[in-house]
Formats: C-alpha cells, sequence, structure tokens
C-alpha cells in the first residue's frame, strides 16, 4: 500500500475566494477566533487564534468569513473527482485532507513524482495550494503532509523502502502534528517526549498504562503494524453541483465565471468515466423565489467546457433569469458514453460507414437558441400512402433511411400538410387520375390524384375524394 | 490624353466580352445547372460555389425548386456537407426529392419562429462550414438590405451558395445579390418547360426570357413493369374465377 496524502491547509479560505487570489486581507473565523487567514491579513500582522476585533483593528479592509464546517465538508467531497482521476480510492478525512491509496496507478501515470506534480497541478487549477506525503499508512502520510517534510522515495518504490524512509522521517517530526488530543501531546510534552522517535522508542505497555488506549491504536495505525481501513468515496451519480453566492448576482458576466467553474466541474466528472453529456439542466434561483430551470440538449455527447458554456448560453438568451441570482445548480440529466460520437466513423476494416455525420454543433446552436423543435431532418419511408411515405426527425440515432416505396406516378416537391380543401372550377386536370387507397387497419381512403392547373398557372396536386376536391401539394 | 489602347490596358478596365479572365476564375469551376444553355449564361459555368441568388418568383408551383435542384443533386454528390433549408413554405417532399436523385439524408429544414430568428439560423448555417448550400424563404416586409448584404459576405466568406426566395416586386429594389433570377408564371404552364429573365449576373448584362427545359420525374414508371403489374392481375382474376366454378 501507498498512501497519498494531499493536504490543503487553506482550504477553508480558498472555497470562498476561488481561483481568483483576493487583494484585500481576508480571513475566516472560527468562533470569534481567526481560524485561517491569507498572505494580506498575515503581513497585516494577523495572527492565528487571535480575536476579530484585534484583527480589524490590524487591518481596516478585513474580509471576513465565518467558518461553516459543513460546508466544508460538502466542498472536501467536491475535490474528491479531481482525485479520482489517479485512483479509484480516494477517502477524504476533516477538515483538509484528501486521501489517496496509489500503488496501484504508479505505472499508468509513470512514477510517484508524476502523480504529485499532476495532483498538485489540478488541485492549483481550482485555487488550492496543496502538501503532500507519501507513507506506507493513511496516518503517517497525514503527519507528513501536515508537517510538510517531503521524502525522497524512488519512481516505483516498494512498500518496504517506503516504510523504512517513513520511519526515518518520523523520528525527527514533532509531535505537534499527531492526531492526538490536545492534553495528551502536552502530557507527552511535559515527559519531554517530542518527536514521533521518541514516542514510538518508549515500552508500549508502560505507555498503555499511563495512557488510553487511543494513543497506543494510533500508534499501531502510524507504524502499520495494525490496519487502518478508510472509506472510500466516489464522485456522485448524477452529476449535479450548487453554487450559493455570498451575494446576490446582478449581471450575466459574473454569472458566467460561476457557469465556468460549474462546467469544469461537470467535465472533470465526466472525464473520470469517459462520458460525455447529452443533456444538462441550470437551475437559477434568487434568494426568496423558485429558481428557474434551463435545460441545454446536446446532438452528440460533448465533453469541453467552451461547447457547454457557447450551447447555455445561447439556452439563456430565450429565458428571462431572476434579477437577483444567489445559487446556481448544474445537473447532468442525460450522459452517453464517448463511443457514440463521431469520432468513431470507421468500422474495423476501415471502410466508411455510409451514415452522414451531423452537422452536431449546428444542430446544437439551433436547439439551444430556437429549441429542440426548429429543426428537421428528412427520412423516406417505404409506404405508398403520400403522408406516410416521410417523416421528420430529430434523432441524432437517424440515417437509417429506407429507400422510398417505388412511386409509379407524378410526386410534387412541395407537399401540403394536411391537405387543403380547394374548389374544382379554378383548376384544369392536365394528368391523372391516381388511383391510391388504403387498407381498412391504417384509416381507410380511396383517392384519386390529378396533375392540375391553377389559373394563375402553378401545377397543383389535387385528389378527389368523396369528400370533395383537395389541393395537396406543389409542384414546383 | 491616353489613347483607348493604353486605356484598355489598365487593370481597373473590366471589358464584358473577356468574362472568365476578368472575374480571375478558370472556366467551369460553377455547379453544373443541369441545363447548358444556363450554364452558358453564368460566369463560372454554373451556380456559383460562394455567391448570393435570388429568385423571384410570385407563385408557387412553376417550377422554382427544379430549377435548383440538378445543382443541388451535384452538390450532395461531390461534398459531404449538408443542404439547409430555411423556413420552406410548405414539406418539402421526401420522395420527390429521391427520385429526383437528391440525398435526402443531408437535408436539414430549419423552422424558425420569426424574421430575427430566420436571419440567425441562415446566418450561423453559412458560418458553421457543414453546408454546402442554403435555401432560404424570409419574410419581405422586413427583409432589409443591410440583412441581405450580411447574407451576401457571409456566403462569400464561407463558400455556400445561398439562395434567397423573394417576391417580384423586389426586382423594383436593388439588391446585394450577384446573382438575380426573374421566373415567369405562364398560364399554359404544363410543367415541361420554365421561362426566366436573369436581371442581374456576375459578369454580364440583363438576359431576358431563357427558357429552360425541365425534369419531371426521371423514373417515370417503365412500360414492361405495367405490362408485368397487369399480367399478374390477369392471372389472379383467372385463378380466381376458376376456383369460383369448381366451388
Amino acid at each position: 500500500m501507498l498512501w497519498l496524502c494531499a493536504h490543503l491547509p487553506q482550504m477553508g479560505l480558498e472555497m470562498y475566494e476561488g481561483s481568483h487570489a483576493s487583494r484585500q486581507a481576508s480571513v475566516v473565523v472560527d468562533e470569534r477566533k481567526i481560524h485561517l487567514m491569507n498572505g494580506i491579513a498575515q503581513e497585516a500582522g494577523i495572527a492565528l487564534g487571535s480575536s476579530l476585533a484585534t484583527a480589524s483593528s490590524l487591518a481596516p479592509d478585513l474580509v471576513c468569513y465565518k467558518r461553516d464546517e459543513e460546508a466544508e465538508k460538502e466542498y472536501l467531497e467536491k475535490i474528491v473527482p479531481v482525485a479520482y482521476r489517479f485512483t479509484p480510492r480516494v477517502s477524504v478525512s476533516l477538515p483538509y485532507d484528501v486521501m489517496l491509496e496509489i500503488s496501484g496507478s504508479l505505472k499508468l501515470f509513470g512514477g510517484v513524482d508524476r502523480i504529485v506534480h499532476l495532483l498538485k497541478h489540478a488541485l492549483r487549477r481550482i485555487g488550492h495550494e496543496s502538501f503532500i506525503g507519501i507513507a506506507h499508512t493513511p496516518s503517517a502520510a497525514r503527519v507528513l503532509a501536515h508537517a510538510k517534510i517531503p521524502i525522497p522515495l524512488p519512481e516505483y518504490p516498494d512498500t518496504e523502502t517506503v516504510r523504512s524512509r517513513t520511519l526515518a522521517c518520523l523520528r525527527e517530526t514533532s509531535l505537534k502534528y499527531a492526531e492526538l488530543a490536545p492534553s495528551d501531546i502536552e502530557r507527552l510534552s511535559n515527559m519531554g517526549i517530542r518527536s514521533f522517535g521518541e514516542l514510538m522508542n518508549l515500552p508500549r505497555n508502560e505507555l498503555g498504562q499511563r495512557f488510553e488506549k487511543s494513543l497506543l491504536e494510533y500508534v499501531a495505525r502510524l507504524v502499520g503494524s495494525t490496519f487502518d481501513p478508510q472509506k472510500y468515496t466516489a464522485p456522485a451519480e448524477p452529476f449535479r453541483s450548487e453554487i450559493h453566492l455570498l451575494e446576490p448576482v446582478k449581471d450575466r458576466q459574473s454569472l458566467d465565471v460561476h457557469m465556468e467553474q460549474l462546467s469544469l466541474e461537470l467535465v472533470r466528472w465526466l472525464q473520470t468515466r469517459q462520458l460525455g453529456v447529452m443533456e444538462t439542466l441550470w437551475t437559477f434561483s434568487p434568494f426568496d423565489d423558485e429558481g428557474i430551470s434551463v435545460p441545454v440538449r446536446f446532438s452528440h455527447p460533448r465533453t469541453r467546457v467552451s461547447q457547454i458554456l457557447e450551447y447555455s448560453e445561447l439556452a439563456l438568451e430565450s429565458f428571462d433569469l431572476p434579477r437577483e441570482v444567489i445559487s446556481i445548480c448544474l445537473e447532468a440529466t442525460r450522459v452517453d458514453s464517448l463511443l457514440n460520437t463521431g469520432a468513431t466513423q470507421r468500422d474495423l476494416l476501415g471502410t466508411h460507414e455510409v451514415k452522414p455525420v451531423l452537422p452536431g454543433d449546428l444542430l446544437d446552436r439551433l436547439t439551444a437558441r430556437l429549441g429542440i423543435s426548429s429543426w428537421q431532418l428528412l427520412r423516406n419511408l417505404d409506404d405508398h400512402r403520400p403522408e406516410c411515405a416521410w417523416s421528420p426527425s430529430n434523432d441524432r440515432e437517424y440515417g437509417h433511411d429506407t429507400p422510398p416505396f417505388f412511386t409509379p406516378g407524378h410526386r410534387p416537391l412541395w407537399l401540403f400538410e394536411p391537405p387543403l380543401p380547394v374548389r374544382r372550377k379554378h383548376f384544369e386536370l392536365l394528368k391523372g387520375p391516381e388511383r391510391i387507397q388504403s387498407g381498412w387497419w391504417e384509416g381507410h381512403f380511396s383517392r384519386d390524384y390529378f396533375v392540375a392547373r391553377h389559373e394563375s398557372g402553378s401545377l397543383c396536386w389535387l385528389f378527389s375524394n368523396e369528400e370533395g376536391w383537395f389541393q395537396h401539394g406543389y409542384f414546383s | 490624353m491616353l489613347g483607348l489602347q493604353s486605356l484598355l490596358s489598365k487593370d481597373f478596365i473590366w471589358r464584358a466580352r473577356d468574362l472568365a479572365a476578368s472575374v480571375g476564375i478558370e472556366p467551369a469551376s460553377g455547379i453544373p445547372t443541369g441545363f447548358p444553355s444556363l450554364d452558358r449564361l453564368l460566369c463560372d459555368q454554373g451556380w456559383p460555389h460562394d455567391a448570393l441568388l435570388e429568385v423571384l418568383v410570385d407563385i408557387q408551383g412553376c417550377g422554382e425548386l427544379r430549377l435548383l435542384v440538378p445543382g443541388l443533386r451535384h452538390l450532395l454528390h461531390q461534398e459531404t456537407r449538408w443542404v439547409a433549408w430555411i423556413n420552406p413554405p410548405f414539406v418539402p417532399y421526401a420522395p420527390a426529392l429521391h427520385s429526383l436523385g437528391i440525398d435526402v439524408n443531408r437535408i436539414l429544414l430549419v423552422h424558425p419562429n420569426n424574421h430575427q430568428e430566420a436571419l440567425w439560423a441562415l446566418e450561423k448555417i453559412l458560418e458553421s462550414g457543414s453546408c454546402s448550400a442554403a435555401l432560404a424563404w424570409l419574410n419581405e416586409r422586413e427583409l432589409q438590405d443591410k440583412q441581405l448584404r450580411r447574407v451576401q459576405s457571409r456566403a462569400k466568406e464561407n463558400r455556400v451558395w445561398s439562395t434567397i426566395f423573394r417576391s417580384s416586386r423586389a426586382a423594383r429594389e436593388s439588391s446585394p445579390a450577384e446573382f438575380r433570377f426573374h421566373i415567369h408564371s405562364s398560364r399554359s404552364n404544363t410543367g415541361d418547360m420554365m421561362v426566366l429573365s436573369i436581371l442581374k449576373r456576375k459578369g454580364g448584362w440583363a438576359v431576358n426570357d431563357v427558357s429552360l427545359k425541365l425534369q419531371w420525374h426521371p423514373n417515370a414508371l417503365p412500360t414492361d413493369y405495367i405490362a408485368g403489374k397487369w399480367n399478374l392481375w390477369r392471372q389472379m382474376e383467372r385463378t380466381r374465377e376458376t376456383n369460383r366454378r369448381i366451388a
């Protein structure tokens, strides 16, 4: 087992500020004490644990966020898809750690250093500074990540190497990074035991007599002499993500920033599953009312942020958004395997399929702006009844065309749907009749079709039945 | 004062006589119209690949679509791109298009709700690069010159043969379209011929009364097919007769 712990020390603050660094001093306050702060606040001389009043007097334009542990937990779950790219064994550890078991992923990604580099990069892209610890047990990895101690490891380390190097590193590490009750750490410190090395050198039995059992268990988990099962989490399914804004947004530009963030989350979720999105649902909610839902449909699975955003914005144009939006939600209502895209237009032998390639981008643009019923594709059907010999469709599975029924007579290029009642005296019959009948099981009719000329000179397709004369099309 | 010869040698003097040379395109680069007499009148020996064509026609059913069908058929055979129909007044009938040799699988129909949407859709279609030709029926009342100009420039940039159908009243106004055809309706129309006037064409004067022979129905019923059906029917009648007698 090879455990990697990504420690995000500033996550509680970064989750509010996103990937754009603030230019003001900002702090997170927990029970009126400064819990986290950014670099500018630190320069202003604010110390962790000091009171909000002190901090405000040091930095008058202080931005202050209240710590919300529920929100932090929810946010940490959102980071899981980033880590899920590297291994399916991902667990979160409150408050600010993500644990990955990477022994099975080394070959795929090309070694420990490469995974660390990629993970740090991926986290930085969503606005988080991370510290990585790698060890043979989860607890040890966490200690190393918190203490910011890099252990030199070969590209593909075996368990024994990792174990010995981890223990060597831990020896020097201060006990304040241990996951123990503060009172225990203080007692140990009073006894002159300040590093992990000193703790591990103590005889276990005597330690057990003086401290609670949990201390011994912790040490056992740390060195790996007992199991430390982790609860693996996977990105939720189906995809649904929501952003609650601190201040209501009134203009489209600032909405775009949040929409981009949600789309990015969706794309990350899709990537880990090798899926593309076929249909999404945006919900924009004002503070005190029902939100407005905007569906966006795609003609084939989409995987890019830019595409999702472009078609979403077109779709938004035909909706009246609430004047003030306080929360934005993105759901993937339909996803599909990427195998169904135009990318696989060749069969095994390399011959081209006859199926026409849909102009997907164009169709999606039309759907987004004008609605799904704004466009149609044509299809021939094998039927002798004129109105049943064709069918419109806007199906992407389209292209399985049946050759049309052999039509003995003339067929017009324009068809009336439905036929238009006309007066016989305006027309001169030129060709015909051609009788077309249908069976009783399909709505019986019997019509005599003629090619006729209207007074104005246009060539029409007329038919007569017991109800009178009808025009069914134009020979254009 | 410059002499006539030296004046003619200047680049900015254009003479209708040297048509192909003047527009800088080698001959026969257009889409064959299917009508040799019409090909001869067009500067590229066929429909333009990248220009706006206006078809002025007052009534339906006088061959206005069959004028374009051979060109569309050629385009659909040559290219993998689609043909878009924007705001068609009726349903383009797939079996009839099929019988005229058009691949209906690559026809896209767009039904916008109003004029602005129609223009938007037309522009997106021209810009998309996935259509080789576009046919549009726009609202004459709301159509403005600058909108046509925009369509024309998009068609040129993206190489789309664009056709707009308008009423003959538009002939009185000027238009940025490179080609303007007026189709005459005839009260003795039999569907075999059509007469049109070219009001405007690139690299040439207006031409009146061009008559074209139209294609009716290429796979009209072969006689042996009818004979076969007829014999089959006779045989069935005979069997039925014998059966009745036996009974």
